[in-house]
């Protein structure tokens, strides 16, 4: 996971496979950059995800529920047309904004 | 009859390598990638719902995925020898989920039945799941 901060939005590029077997240590990874605080949005580059099932949607929507308590705003950019179409067939987008 | 077999134990790190073989086998048909990749999808969720909720976290209980293609259409079984399911209708429902973590939203089913052509889970408690799965991998002759 790599991470860049432009101004006050924190952009953090996903990579690889999101599955049960890697949104574990990723969880931690990602919360711990978000606990760091500086930044008024999150933007989730997913540009090199190459695959997402239920359970990556399960980090993506965890994170989003942690950055909403904190007042924060996230957004999701770059999917892959096989990501994108997970990603709206579980609703992500209904409360997700894709830019 | 062709077919595949491929047994595992209930470990994360056997998802990825099972969701690519079923992968792997169905694109002999020459599926779009659009297919091959809602196979892949469903299989992981299927093989994840094994290893998550079978066993009560005992690696070394085992996972069993059979898949075989008749007339174009890839039909694979996941099958766990684990909890079973008490309720499948209820089971099978979007957002229903007996675990609370984030991984967990309940949505595995959902996604196995709108990725793929035909879901068929046959449990009770006590004696494991077995989940049926069914695609079209393409409208021409596969070559076999
Ligand atoms: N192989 C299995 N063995 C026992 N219970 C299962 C199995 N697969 C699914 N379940 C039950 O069905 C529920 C719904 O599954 P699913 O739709 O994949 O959502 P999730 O896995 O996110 O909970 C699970 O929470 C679990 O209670
Ligand atoms: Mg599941």
């Amino acid at each position: 996971m790599k991470y860049e901060m432009t101004g006050s939005s924190l952009l953090v590029h996903l990579s690889g496979d999101l599955d049960h077997q890697t949104s574990a240590s990723l969880r931690t990874t990602i919360d711990k950059l978000l606990s760091l605080g500086g930044y008024s949005e999150v933007v989730f580059d997913l540009s090199n995800v190459t695959f997402i099932d239920s359970s990556g949607i399960g980090l993506i929507l965890g994170r989003y529920k942690l950055l909403k308590s904190l007042n924060k705003t996230m957004n999701i950019k770059s999917p892959t047309p096989s990501v994108d179409k997970m990603l709206t067939v579980s609703g992500i987008y209904t409360i997700i904004r894709k830019i | 009859m062709d077919s595949i077999t491929l047994v595992i134990k209930a470990i994360s790190e056997n998802i990825s390598l099972s969701r690519t073989l079923v992968a792997a086998y169905a694109a002999r048909c020459n599926p779009s990638f659009e297919i091959i990749n809602d196979v892949k999808t469903a299989v992981s969720e299927a093989v994840t719902n094994a290893v998550i909720h079978a066993y009560n976290g005992d690696f070394d209980k085992e996972v069993s995925i059979n898949a075989h293609i008749i007339d174009n259409i890839l039909s694979v079984s996941v099958t766990d020898c684990g909890v079973g399911i008490a309720d499948v209708e209820k089971a099978t429902q979007g957002f229903y989920t007996t675990r609370q973590d984030d991984e967990c939203v309940g949505l595995g089913f959902t996604i196995m039945k709108t990725f793929m052509d035909t879901l068929e889970v046959k449990s009770t408690l006590g004696t494991g799941v077995s989940v049926i799965m069914t695609k079209r991998l393409s409208n021409g002759k596969c070559e076999e």
